[in-house]
């Protein structure tokens, strides 16, 4: 077969008009194009509707599972009451932020609300079973707030997509589907946690005081803020003072007040600050590398940054920051080889730090910042 | 999804014998946690420390 044989083979489908015949293949060709035309957005909307659709189930079997898990954590620590109805209620519990409209002496605001949180939700845990110990109390309010988590996104999720589906707006549901693989990792990432607080294994986030904890061992511990401890120790005639949260339970704890009391109420005179904490790494960068730089290297909603700057700011003190890089999901699921394994290379860091910014006879405050789960000091 | 995602962590706890410095790797129980004193030394029956527990991932 030559090309010409193909050209005439396929000429039907090209008519030139000169065929009376051949009207029907121009309904071939015009009458997809004009269904194409009118009815593009609505397929489109269908397509998309159907893949959004698809990641709310998702999210709900991933809602789901954090519910029946916290509620089987509740169940072993106190087997005789049903817990049902108090972690139900404590899915819908919310936190209305501070009016930001006149910023001025919103951090106290901001404090004030989260220590109100804080309580009410250790409170919550204490009610379930008031004989629970530390550590399990802390497990459950963290699970309990990663299925809080997970509620949450899944109800936002589904209201942007039933809204989409009521109002026929295709705005909606495309920028669910844009922003979906995000969400669906940091609900795969949360789900994935609630097993490693109910294992109470370290997590990512608790590199910063697992490193400032073995430098802690043996040493007499204070606490200086709610569930935050300091010790002495010295270093080619410097004073450490390593500040952390108490481990093992899973507490960040208040390094923000911690550091406002060490130096305004008790008087210490700290010449350099140290902070560790793990950071969300950029795609691409390994997890586990470490990276220095300047300023308060601690995560959450700001305040206790916010103290620290106050306070370093006040005295004229410079504050160094040591970080490791993970992903979210490394940051609050089991800790990885890799991140384990820093540990040696962060504190060679802090002494190098320490040996080329402060001078014999200097105080020097390092705070291991984050989640210190499954780590003791 | 990363490739982590759809890996098994399998999790183990390192102890490290305070007398004679053997490092043993073991799978994770609960109430492990890290700077806990651990099991006695498998070479010299003296106290271990538990340094790390970390999660290494393999492939489903």
């Amino acid at each position: 077969m030559n090309l010409t044989d193909i050209q005439l083979q396929l000429n039907p489908l090209f008519p030139t008009g000169n065929d009376p015949n051949s009207w029907w293949m121009y309904l071939i060709w015009i009458l997809p194009t004009f269904i194409i035309m009118m009815y593009f957005q609505r397929i489109q909307m269908w397509m998309v509707s159907r893949d959004v659709a698809r990641s709310v189930t998702k999210l709900k079997v991933m809602r789901e599972q954090g519910r029946k898990e916290a509620l089987e954590y509740a169940k072993s620590i106190s087997p005789n009451v049903d817990q049902t109805e108090r972690v139900d209620r404590f899915l819908e519990y919310f936190t209305i932020m501070p009016v930001d409209m006149d910023p001025s002496g919103i951090m106290k605001k901001l404090q004030h609300i989260m220590r109100i949180r804080d309580d009410r939700v250790k409170a919550e845990v204490k009610a379930m079973a008031p004989n629970m110990d530390v550590i399990s109390a802390s497990k459950m309010e963290n699970i309990l707030e990663a299925a809080t988590i997970l509620h949450l996104i899944y109800k936002v999720v589904r209201h942007f997509y039933l809204m989409g589906k009521k109002t026929s707006s295709m705005f909606f549901i495309i920028q669910l589907q844009m922003i979906m693989p995000i969400l669906l990792q940091e609900a795969e990432a949360l789900t994935k946690a609630i097993g490693t607080f109910r294992a109470g294994q370290p997590i990512g986030d608790g590199i910063g005081p697992m490193i400032v904890g073995k430098m802690m061992l043996n040493k007499e511990k204070r606490t200086v803020a709610k569930e935050t401890v300091v010790s002495e120790d010295q270093y080619s005639g410097r004073t450490l003072y390593l500040m952390k949260a108490e481990g093992p339970a899973g507490s960040v704890g208040e390094p923000g007040t911690a550091v406002e009391k060490l130096i305004d109420e008790m008087g210490v005179k700290i010449n350099s600050v140290i902070m560790i904490d793990a950071a969300l790494k950029l795609e691409g960068e390994k997890t586990g590398e470490l990276a220095e730089g300047v300023g308060a290297a601690i995560g959450g909603i700001g305040v206790d940054r916010f103290q620290i700057e106050e306070v370093a700011t006040k005295h004229g003190i410079p504050v160094y920051a040591i970080i490791v890089k993970q992903s979210i999901l490394d940051a609050i699921t089991v800790m990885k080889k890799e991140i384990a394994e820093s540990i040696e290379k962060v504190t060679k860091s802090i002494f190098s730090v320490i040996d080329e910014k402060t001078k014999e006879g200097d105080s020097v405050l390092i705070i291991g910042v984050g989640n210190t789960l499954g780590v003791a000091q | 999804m990363s490739e982590d995602s759809k890996a098994k962590p399998f999790v183990y706890t390192i102890e490290e014998c305070k007398e004679c410095g053997l490092k043993t790797k073991r799978t994770f129980k609960i109430n492990d946690f890290v700077y806990k004193i651990g099991e006695l030394c498998s070479k010299c029956k003296g106290s271990t420390l538990i340094t790390m527990i970390y999660a290494e991932y393999m492939k489903a």
